[in-house]
């Protein structure tokens, strides 16, 4: 490596040139990167419960709708407020690419005498009633009809709701925005206006992350100069390790472009955290740099000599940040596992450039003075310092007191929640949470469960037994906290009601089948929308329910009790099974648990294994290990604690802990071997070690502490909470690192440590005896 | 599409067998659309017996068919009824729409279901443009859509197409809506028959210019030596269903249709047997 290094020396403008040319490239495939925040497509496509969902949306079409409530808590009947209505119901039918609009003025409803039946809109000719008389028989009409409250007027009449359907294959972004910005202008007091469907949180989530980014990206670059400025006081210090981030972060959604992999919520904060993480290892290459012109060297023989010194901790730092992200993979979670690798080859070139690009770059610059770099900061190394006295006097007590708060926070993991909502991740105060929030407060709930029924023969559905058999399940289901359902069965018994003069008594499923495929026959020659009821030759249909969205643990007890109802219930030749969102989020929480589990224990033995691996030790590997279990478990505890759950982003907080945890305890335990080899004594390793690489273990650690902890100013509560946890593990990390490790190896002084100066001694011993 | 239009639609394709009016010199876009309207909303005099097959592939894959007989009745003058009987599915015959309509008044319709063998009158406050019995056709596809009073046309050119197995000359129209009419589509071309001014084929656009339902006869015939249409088919893009329309039968009964057949207290004794209408 020494020749490397000299060439690298000596040939400083190949090595520049090559990076730009690479960079080049690279940079030319940005402009192609895309966006997808739809959250269906963050789960494994071969998901069971998302493999039947994408089934029913191939029969029955879209399993969620694009809908704008208003809500005025005062009540919607009044003239201002559906006057507003009309308006909007108006506009929106207006719309290129909208196919049908249904609200509280148009809904159509059926009433029956004993001579007829009559067919129309809600309100006389969709208008708004004119007089308090007409306002009043209205309100009743609306609020009589089952097809009208609870869908298109809430029950405790402060909401309305304006359903709105696209025409197939129309561009949905498009028309969502054109109905977000009518929405828009009706929203004034006191009615509020939200609109709520999958396409319009995608078109949210595409404002906030492109929102997100262009307050994050400039944060952490201002971040990183202040980190570098305190840590080097130089230009040249600030420069370098920046151009090594910026280039790093350049090459990896470079390639996302290159290879077409979409940004997600998740991965969209990818270039902020390669900027974080990849500071370290430039600030650790020019610290070594540094030390080295201190000692008195010249500019080469410093640039070969910290290439080589830096060689082995940087690449074994840079390899288990690497391995930590690549656990990701295990990941059930889509976007995690898309994030995982780009972060890993983003670490990787940050690593190899700190290795190769800065070590060129010092080639060329004139060398700095001695010790002006440091800054001379005197409160750093005196709190450093502490610690070096608290190991030395105290080792013990470290140990013990590690050893309690491991335990007492690892307690916390038996109440630790995971929540898989979109809702949790996207916080209280987003409008597409709000918006829900609006279901959940005047309508059924936002929650949506289904279940396909599906009799394999043509009008199978039409049999009165299974439309019985529906009426039960829809009981059960009420039963288990549904508040509103709605199915085939409802509606023959709708009519059935309505035929017979809308006599409640006759709200049942008739004994004849012919008069169900009589009744569902006028249903539909009245101008009546199956939806997804039933398919078309009524072989197959849904079964839809509304409940208020709790816990995801909830979720998982809902789906297994109505699973466990289906298998009891219904048998071959007719088939029930759940579909839908509800069903993928419980089969996801079931399936975090168990890929949090895998993806811990795979980047806990990847890291100890490349640490073993790179020192010759196992038990260097083990002991790697030790500050990153403690950091791991108070993670786990505080998050418990605090009654913060396990979501798509805090997912990966363990992970990347390890990976980036683990960093500082390579870099110390690299230093203090050398010391100890140097011949130095426990005390003076430890101290020349703390002073020294402490030094860059601080700053690393302050600058992923700074990196993290503006993530804060992000829109999402999960992005949120990933970077106060993530900044909380690396200082926990970076202070283990500067206690328990140096605890443990002053109290064991473990063979590594000398290893090598004994075999370098029995080398000499044995030519000695030749000689 | 409500029971008013159901009825209408009907009768409309008993009026369309024998629509057939002459028109003389080189007319104007607007004034080929005046005509296409009286094809539509003429009813031949006298009474019609038709059997038709309703045939609707849905976007999800599945099928359904209705056989129909319809019996109409129209004198100069006099009130105009239609009567739609279901013969196919099993489970749907006997089910029959009424409709009557008396001059200068609108439309009655009532529905009768066999299996409680009751009639309702079937009142809405409006109509609606909604899809023909669950199909991909809709009333306006089928005629009597007041076109010279929503759309302007301009011909756009001349051609040759082709039906079935006939080549017919068309006139091209390219109809835009006229302001403040209530328009079905923002946009419609469509290809009316040069000698008889029948409407061989009708495409809707959105705005944008998104193809959106495309109704063409696919097959024509005689009948009482008038060009009508012996099959059509209708093509839904927004809801992705196609309904195939054909017509089985047309034909004059012998001796005219009573008028005491087209009343609410006679549909649960009608016998379709008596009127040649049978499933098949």
């Amino acid at each position: 490596m020494r020749r490397f290094y000299e060439w690298i020396a000596d040939h400083p403008y190949v090595v520049i040139g090559i990076t730009l040319c690479v960079t080049a490239v690279f940079l030319a495939f940005i402009p192609r990167i895309t966006t997808d925040t739809d959250f269906s497509h963050y789960i494994d496509p071969n998901d069971p419960g998302l493999v039947a969902t994408r089934r029913a949306e191939d029969r029955y079409g879209a399993q969620s709708l694009l809908m704008v409530a208003i809500e005025n808590t005062q009540g919607i009947f009044n003239q201002a407020t559906l006057t507003k209505v009309a308006e909007m119901q108006a506009a929106f039918a207006a719309i290129d690419g909208v196919d049908d609009v249904t609200g509280p003025l148009n809904v159509q409803i059926v009433t029956g005498t004993e001579t007829s039946l009559w067919v129309g809109p809600a309100a006389p000719r969709g208008t708004v009633p004119a007089t308090a008389e007409e306002m009043a028989a209205y309100r009743d009409r609306l609020l009589q009809s089952n097809t009208a409250r609870g869908y298109v007027v809430a029950s405790d009449e402060q909401a309305a709701a304006i359903s709105i359907r696209l025409k197939a294959g129309t561009n949905e972004l498009a028309v969502t925005e054109k109905v977000a910005s009518v929405a828009k202008e009706y929203n004034s007091s006191p009615d509020r206006v939200h609109i709520i469907g999958l396409s319009y949180m995608n078109v949210v989530l595409a404002e906030t992350m492109g929102k997100d980014l262009r307050i994050l990206l400039p944060l952490v670059i201002l971040a990183i100069i202040l980190v570098l400025y305190l840590s080097f006081r130089s230009v040249r210090g600030v420069l370098l390790p920046l151009l090594v981030v910026i280039l790093s972060t350049g090459w990896s959604v470079g390639l996302m472009g290159a290879i077409k992999v979409p940004l997600t919520i998740i991965s969209f904060i990818l270039p902020v955290i390669l900027m974080a993480i990849g500071v370290a290892y430039g600030i650790h290459v020019l610290n070594r740099f540094y030390e080295a012109i201190d000692s008195g060297l010249g500019r080469r023989t410093a640039v070969v000599e910290t290439g080589l010194q830096m060689l082995a901790p940087v690449l074994m730092a840079g390899l288990t940040t690497v391995a930590g992200f690549l656990s990701l993979l295990n990941s059930v979670l889509v976007p995690q596992r898309d994030f995982g690798p780009f972060a890993a080859i983003g670490v990787a070139v940050a690593m190899v450039l700190s290795l190769v690009l800065i070590p060129a770059f010092l080639s060329l610059l004139r060398p700095p003075r001695q010790r002006a770099h440091r800054g001379e900061s005197g409160f750093v190394n005196r709190v450093l310092s502490v610690f070096g006295w608290l190991v030395l006097r105290h080792r013990r007590s470290v140990l013990v007191v590690s050893a309690i708060l491991f335990v007492a926070f690892l307690s916390g993991l038996s109440i630790l929640r995971i929540e898989t909502a979109e809702t949790e991740f996207l916080g209280k105060e987003s409008p597409v949470v709000q918006a829900m929030n609006v279901l959940e407060r005047h309508f059924s709930g936002s929650g949506q469960l289904m279940v396909e029924i599906d009799t394999g023969v043509r009008d199978g559905l039409k049999e009165p037994a299974l439309l019985s058999k529906i009426v039960e399940l829809e009981s059960y289901l009420e039963a288990k906290g549904v508040k509103k359902t709605s199915s085939l069965a409802d509606l023959v018994r709708e009519m059935n009601q309505k035929f017979h003069a809308d006599d409640p008594s006759y709200y049942v499923i008739p004994e004849d089948r012919k008069l169900v495929s009589q009744l569902l026959a006028l249903f539909t020659f009245s101008g009546g929308d199956l939806g997804n009821l039933t398919l078309g030759d009524f072989s197959a249909g849904e079964v839809m329910g509304l409940y208020p969205v709790g816990r995801s643990s909830d979720q998982v007890k809902l789906v297994r009790d109505v699973t466990a109802y289906l298998k009891a219930h219904f048998s071959s030749p007719v088939e029930a099974e759940l579909v839908g969102e509800t069903r993928i989020s419980a089969s996801l929480h079931a399936r975090i648990a168990r890929s949090q589990i895998s993806s811990l224990a795979t980047s806990i033995a990847a890291s100890g294994a490349i640490v073993a691996l790179l020192m010759a030790s196992f038990v260097a590997g083990l002991i790697s290990l030790v500050p990153l279990l403690l950091t791991i478990a108070i993670n786990f505890g505080v998050m418990a604690f605090t009654g913060t759950p396990l979501n798509m982003a805090t997912l990966m907080v363990s992970s990347m802990a390890i990976g980036m945890g683990i960093d500082y305890a390579i870099h110390f335990m690299s230093r203090y071997r050398r010391e100890i080899l140097a011949g130095g004594s426990a005390e003076k390793a430890l101290q020349s070690t703390i002073l020294t690489t402490g030094r860059g273990i601080a700053f690393n650690a302050l600058s992923l502490v700074l990196g993290f902890i503006l993530l804060l100013a992000s829109s999402f509560k999960g992005t949120r909470d990933f970077g106060l946890f993530v900044a909380m593990t690396m200082a926990i990390s970076a202070l283990s690192a500067f206690t328990v490790i140096p605890a443990v190896l002053i109290t064991w002084h473990p063979k590594f440590l000398t290893r090598t100066a004994r075999m370098r001694r029995k080398e000499r011993e044995t030519s000695t005896r030749v000689e | 599409m409500d029971q008013k239009r159901l009825a209408v639609a009907l009768a409309l394709i008993i009026a369309s067998l024998a629509a057939c009016v002459a028109w003389g010199a080189a007319p104007t876009g607007d004034e080929i659309l005046v005509q296409v309207d009286q094809q539509g909303e003429f009813l031949g005099e006298g009474s019609l017996v038709t059997t038709l097959r309703f045939e609707t592939v849905y976007a999800d894959g599945t099928s359904s068919t209705n056989l129909f007989g319809a019996l109409g009745n129209r004198r100069e003058g006099g009130p105009e009824y239609s009567l739609v009987y279901f013969l196919e599915p099993a489970d749907l015959a006997g089910t029959i729409f009424l409709s009557a309509k008396k001059a200068g008044e609108e439309a009655r319709l009532w529905l009768y279901l066999p299996a409680l063998g009751l009639p309702k009158e079937l009142v809405s406050e409006e109509e609606k443009e909604d899809s023909f019995a669950g199909s991909a056709i809709s009333y306006q596809d089928i005629g009597g859509r007041d076109l010279a009073g929503k759309y302007r046309a301009e011909i756009v050119r001349e051609e040759d197409l082709t039906v079935g197995d006939l080549v017919r000359s068309v006139y091209v129209l390219s109809l835009t809506a006229r302001p403040g009419a209530t328009s079905d589509s923002a946009l419609e071309t469509m290809w009316v028959d040069k000698e008889e001014y029948i409407l061989l084929r009708a495409e809707s656009r959105s705005a944008s210019g998104v193809l959106e339902r495309v109704v063409e006869f696919a097959a024509l015939g005689r009948f009482e030596g008038k060009l009508t249409a012996d099959r059509i088919v209708a093509r839904d893009f927004a809801g992705g269903s196609t309904t195939t329309i054909t017509f089985l039968e047309r034909r004059r009964p012998a001796i005219g249709l009573p008028d005491g057949l087209f009343v609410p207290e006679s549909l649960a004794t009608f016998d379709p047997a008596t009127y040649g209408l049978t499933a098949r």
